[in-house]
């Protein structure tokens, strides 16, 4: 048996084995008996990294002891840089994916960088009638059929101006109006009439939630099923964000941009990459050259005040690299379990329902959630318990 | 989303905020603000405050938090008050 895997168990802190010169750093964990896994700097700051650097190196020098967690964390990649997208990623260094959305939302926050116009969808992209249409039916928003909807306008007739003022507010809809209109200078709302109906208590509900809901208030407001018709000004294309593929699909036949996008579902980073592609389609732009000077300034970020993507099926973000050399993303994590692993039996459980012993391959969301607590510190976990 | 501390405005530019000793200490996150600030402990304390890259020290005196630099406060034994100074 090696001497450094003498000390190795779940629980234990990181000991000096051997008299070397260590940094600042280093002797403060060691005094207060941390773990590697409980590295006190902030995930992603040189000194998080340089941490693991250090104990990386003492232990191949077989002068510190890890428990099999904090081993199995420095024989990982983290702290290696490399290229997603184009813009630099850390790997194997999970943040959440509140900030990894962030972070890539200041990379297209150039302002007034394109002279198309953005149209914004209210309903599905803003506000939530999915699910206040599901609540009517008692029903999951997966079952819903266009017919539940059609008929949830008709039972509404009369108080639809009342149903769509109080819809509820996606988390997500006040970045997707200030991302449209630091990219754009503006931004519009086109949200579609009724159908054969008469739209007037419709239009005046959705004004009431227009001025209630949102800090950033549409240079126009349009209230028009026919969106094609919008879809270029002067022979430039316009974008269109919409969670109905039927809209997206007239919307670029007319010769506009249409990204489709749900807030009750989709990932909020794929609309800022659709944003990204599309500026760059429109502009031949640089959106990504942002990124640390809008950092370095303190503009546009929100970590006080971090918001989830509510539909979304995932908590956190990572990068890895794949057995073929390329990076890939791995978004883990479940927004309707809070993440606590302080619970044994809860732990075991989780750990026998995921299969976690089989889970060894880092390019998958299974894995990151059986490990997640190596990285509990930065992400907020309560337990050292391993998941 | 509620925050980790009760706040009184006591002016335009400054505040009291006063961390409860049951706060949860995840709930103290790394963040960073949009203006220089000066924070000061109004009595004696065994809270800490951590700035990016930099170990955690005891928060006694003034302190100067400049814009745009990452930090967070570690929880002590007890209740804690401070006064902030935004620039």
């Amino acid at each position: 048996m090696n001497f450094k895997d003498f000390y190795n168990n779940e629980e234990g802190h990181m000991i000096l084995l051997k008299d070397t010169t260590i940094s600042e750093a280093m002797a403060y964990h060691l005094k207060h008996k941390l773990t590697l896994s409980e590295n006190i700097f902030r995930i992603y700051s040189d000194q998080y990294f340089a941490l693991i650097e250090e104990a990386r190196e003492l232990y191949k020098q077989d002068a510190l002891a890890l428990n099999d967690e904090d081993a199995e964390l420095i024989e990982s990649s983290v702290g290696e840089k490399a290229l997603y997208n184009g813009r630099e990623v850390y790997l194997d260094a999970p943040v959440t994916l509140e900030e990894d959305i962030l972070t890539e939302g200041i990379a297209i926050v150039p302002h007034n960088s394109i002279h198309s116009q953005i149209f914004i969808d209210m309903d599905g992209v803003l506000c939530d009638l999915y699910q206040t249409v599901a609540n009517e039916y008692d029903k999951p928003i997966e079952e819903l059929t266009q017919k539940d909807y059609s008929n949830f306008f008709v039972i509404h007739e009369n108080d639809a101006d009342k149903v769509f003022a109080n819809l509820p507010k996606y988390d997500l809809a006040d970045y997707i109006v200030e991302i449209a209109k630091n990219l754009a200078g503006k931004y519009n709302i086109l949200s579609a009439n009724l159908k054969n109906h008469d739209s007037t208590k419709v239009v005046k509900g959705k004004n009431e939630w227009l001025d209630k809901n949102l800090s950033i208030q549409p240079e126009k407001r349009i209230f028009d099923r026919d969106k094609a018709k919008y879809a270029k000004t002067d022979g430039i294309p316009n974008i269109l964000i919409d969670d109905w593929e039927r809209n997206i699909k007239a919307w670029e036949e007319a010769g506009g941009i249409g990204i489709q996008f749900n807030a009750g579902k989709d990932d909020f980073s794929t609309l800022i990459e659709s944003l990204a592609e599309a500026s760059n389609v429109l502009e031949n732009g640089p959106q990504r050259g942002y990124i640390t000077e809008a950092i370095k300034n303190g503009k546009k970020v929100k970590l006080s005040h971090p918001f989830r993507t509510p539909g979304g099926p995932k908590k956190f973000a990572v990068y890895v690299k794949t057995p073929k050399g390329t990076i890939k993303k791995v978004t883990f994590g479940d927004p309707n379990m809070k993440v606590r692993n302080n619970n044994k039996a809860r732990a075991k459980s989780f750990r026998a329902r995921h299969k976690c012993s089989q889970k060894k391959d880092k390019t998958t969301a299974g894995y990151w959630s059986c490990n997640v607590s190596r990285y509990r510190k930065a992400l907020g976990l309560k337990s050292s318990r391993v998941w | 989303m509620s925050l980790p501390f009760q706040q009184e405005r006591i002016s335009d530019k400054e505040v009291i905020r006063l961390f409860s000793e049951f706060v949860d200490e995840d709930d103290l996150k790394w963040h960073f603000d949009k203006e220089d600030r000066i924070v000061e402990a109004l009595e004696a304390t065994d809270w800490l405050i951590q700035f990016d890259n930099q170990l955690p020290q005891l928060i006694e005196g003034k302190i100067e938090i400049p814009a745009g630099v990452y930090h967070r406060v570690i929880k002590g034994k007890k209740d804690f008050k401070i006064k902030i100074k935004m620039s």
